[in-house]
């Protein structure tokens, strides 16, 4: 077919317009004017429908196109749904007052061999299939996640005889990572934790004269659990991101695939220096949270309640007991594993495009935070029970 | 005769999901010969050659490798098995974090004790037989398409494998650099007496370097044999196929329109508006 044949013609005439005559009884015609172009403002198909249910019942339907200036897919798009909406209304459609070309695309448009399976049927699936079929895909779901599990599980113990395989480099990069580079913003959210905490129980404890209790209250209150649980979500987003992109990367260039037929262990490989890296920083970065949030404490119980700075450091020391760290530091590790875990889990379960690494990665953010949320509350109720 | 074959494939389906991609496919890839595999898109050529280097699990009984089952390899098993394949993906699957000479220098790492200076030589030597020797230090991401397949074959053969998988070598690259891979497989098969497993869709390289070819259709096996056994056969859409047709295929105007248009529809129905004209 020559394409030069069916090429628009072109023109300039502003939008295009419709308008509607009865050249019988039974018989509409449309007359279309001005440019049909995708660029173009163009009336709605409603105005043919008014038009056919308006008046006397319409047998056929013919098509004016004299004063027609330009068309494009536009003016096609609209023409085919003109005539489905006629099929299915049995009204015949006369093409021939169409422009050539319009009428062989219109030929190769409806000519398009049908795909076999390619129309998916809509259909009304009942609530229990539904109900089925998301419990089988749940459960399907967490048996990867324990299968996951399972293979972190020999990994490191792999690791423990030493026959594990990665690169020390590797190791020693991610640790850089994920530990040096968080630094700045662990820094930054702790102190602001700190001091938000100083100001709020500031409030409360000045109608008892009680400012120096402030002290006692954020250096317990950072040191059991902000501190953490800060640390966690800040690296949720930073590094479980961050792991879930890269590998979800190479699951989606089939690097993965590549690793495994060259003999190497992706759990090995990749997970394992991630996972060590992510569980020896996170308790590090705890405890530095920890100091950095007390520091912002201070600061506003010097600045804000006149504090003598030595007092406040005194009735620090005293208030954070070892206990209290210790809690602090159980919740860093938890959180270390449980953000490591979600990020190499989803960038392992990443399917092969570029759209799938981004789902990756928020799926492995949300996975952590969630977690991480839980994983405190059952932590504080043991401890609770256990009395620590 | 599973002394003359290198691997053989029984019975093999396939799902992914739930869907099933290959149907009961059979047939033995002879030692030391070229086995091209031929089909349109989609048939399920990667996915057979998936099961065939491991990464897809087949079930017990479905893939010999030299008469043993894959299905019974233990990790040992596997893990030899794969030393002693190399395989190119379809994407090349280079690791990007690495250089070219480094990615090629991957499986000699892993699977040899060979000192650093040996490594550098030997993946300069595959990087010359596939024409990349003066990329060595080249990202992959600084590579032009037909380069990275090249470079992932030039990795595929680092350790001179016994069995080579190669998935479309040709695609993205022009006549010329193709031609010469073509020479290239025949060279590895002389001289080093591999097993070539290429998956392609170029009908005239496939003829000029399988000793047998098999031609699948929607995960069905369609055809194996000789070039030229295929070419005599009578088979209608193996036909088709070396013929290069197009399937014809059933016109049906009002299903097409009303996907087209996005909406349910059923022939003869009589319905009046429902409301949403243009979408
Ligand atoms: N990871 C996957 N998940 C789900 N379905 C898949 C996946 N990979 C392939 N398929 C499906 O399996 C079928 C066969 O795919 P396969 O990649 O084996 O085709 P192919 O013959 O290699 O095609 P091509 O020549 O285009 O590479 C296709 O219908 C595809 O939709
Ligand atoms: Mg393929």
């Amino acid at each position: 077919m020559n394409p030069s044949a069916v090429t628009a013609p072109t023109g300039s005439g502003g939008g295009g317009r419709l308008s509607f005559s009865r050249s019988s009884q039974d018989t509409l015609q449309i007359a279309f004017t001005g440019g049909w172009k995708i660029t173009e403002s163009l009336p709605s198909l409603s105005d043919v429908q008014r038009e056919l249910e308006s008046g006397s019942p319409v047998r056929s339907i013919s098509f004016d196109t004299t004063g027609l200036t330009a068309w494009d897919s536009a003016y096609l798009t609209f023409l085919l749904q003109i005539i489905e909406e006629s099929t299915q209304k049995q009204i015949q459609v006369s093409q021939d007052g169409l422009p050539e070309g319009v009428r062989r695309l219109l030929d190769l448009a409806t000519a398009v061999p049908e795909r076999k399976g390619a129309a998916k049927q809509e259909k009304h699936t009942p609530f229990m299939e539904r109900l089925g079929t998301t419990s089988v895909r749940l459960w399907n779901s967490n048996l990867e996640v324990f299968e996951f599990l399972g293979e972190t599980t020999v990994a490191f113990l792999k690791l423990l005889v030493g026959r594990a395989r990665f690169r020390p480099r590797d190791l020693w990069v991610t640790i850089q990572e994920c530990g040096l580079e968080a630094l700045p913003i662990v820094s930054l959210i702790s102190a602001l934790v700190g001091l938000i905490f100083a100001f709020v129980g500031a409030i409360q404890l000045k109608m008892f004269g009680a400012q120096i209790y402030v002290a006692s209250l954020v250096g317990i209150a950072m040191t059991r659990i902000m501190g953490a649980v800060m640390t966690g979500i800040i690296m949720a987003g930073r590094t479980g991101a961050s792991f879930a992109a890269q590998i979800g990367t190479m699951q989606a260039n089939e690097e993965i695939d590549a690793l495994k037929t060259l003999g190497i262990s992706p759990m090995e490989f990749l997970v394992l220096p991630r996972m060590l890296s992510l569980m020896l920083m996170m308790p590090l970065l705890g405890l530095y949270s920890d100091f950095m949030g007390i520091l912002g404490g201070m600061l506003i119980g010097v600045t804000v309640l006149d504090l003598n700075p030595m007092d406040y450091y005194n009735k620090t020391i005293e208030a954070v007991t070892l206990t209290h760290i210790w809690v602090g530091l159980f919740h860093s590790a938890v959180f270390g594993v449980i953000v490591s875990l979600a990020g190499c889990l989803r960038g392992m379960q990443c399917e092969r495009s570029a759209a799938a690494v981004g789902n990756a990665t928020t799926s492995a953010v949300v996975t952590s935070i969630v977690s991480i949320v839980v994983a405190t509350s059952i932590i504080t109720v043991v401890c609770q029970i256990l009395d620590i | 005769m599973s002394s003359h074959n290198m691997i053989e494939i029984r019975g093999l389906d396939s799902h992914y999901k739930g869907r099933q991609v290959l149907f009961n496919i059979g047939f033995a890839i002879p030692h030391k010969k070229v086995t091209v595999i031929m089909g349109r898109s989609g048939c399920g050529k990667t996915t057979l050659l998936r099961h065939l280097i491991g990464l897809k699990p087949s079930e017990s009984g479905r893939v010999f490798v030299e008469g043993q089952d894959m299905g019974s390899f233990d990790e040992k098993g596997m893990a030899n098995y794969r030393r002693r394949i190399g395989v190119l993906f379809q994407s090349g699957a280079l690791f990007n974090s690495l250089t070219v000479s480094q990615n090629i220098a991957v499986p000699l790492k892993v699977h040899t004790r060979l000192s650093d200076e040996t490594i550098r030589i030997m993946s300069l030597i595959k990087l010359h037989l596939v024409g990349l020797a003066d990329f060595l230090d080249y990202m992959p991401s600084q590579l032009s398409g037909g380069m990275r397949k090249r470079a992932g074959l030039a990795r595929a053969l680092a350790m001179d494998p016994e069995i080579l998988f190669v998935d479309e070598p040709s695609s993205g690259l022009d006549p010329i650099t193709a031609a010469g891979l073509d020479d290239l497989i025949l060279e590895l098969r002389e001289t080093l007496g591999m097993t070539i497993i290429v998956v392609t869709h170029e009908l005239e390289s496939a003829v000029k370097i399988a000793d047998q070819m098999v031609v699948m259709d929607r995960g069905n096996l369609l055809a194996v044999g000789t070039p030229d056994e295929i070419r005599s056969s009578q088979d209608e859409t193996v036909l088709r196929f070396l013929r290069r047709e197009a399937e014809e295929q059933q016109v049906n105007t009002e299903s097409y329109l009303s996907r087209l248009l996005g909406r349910q529809y059923k022939a003869g129905e009589n319905s009046t508006r429902r409301q949403g004209g243009v979408r």
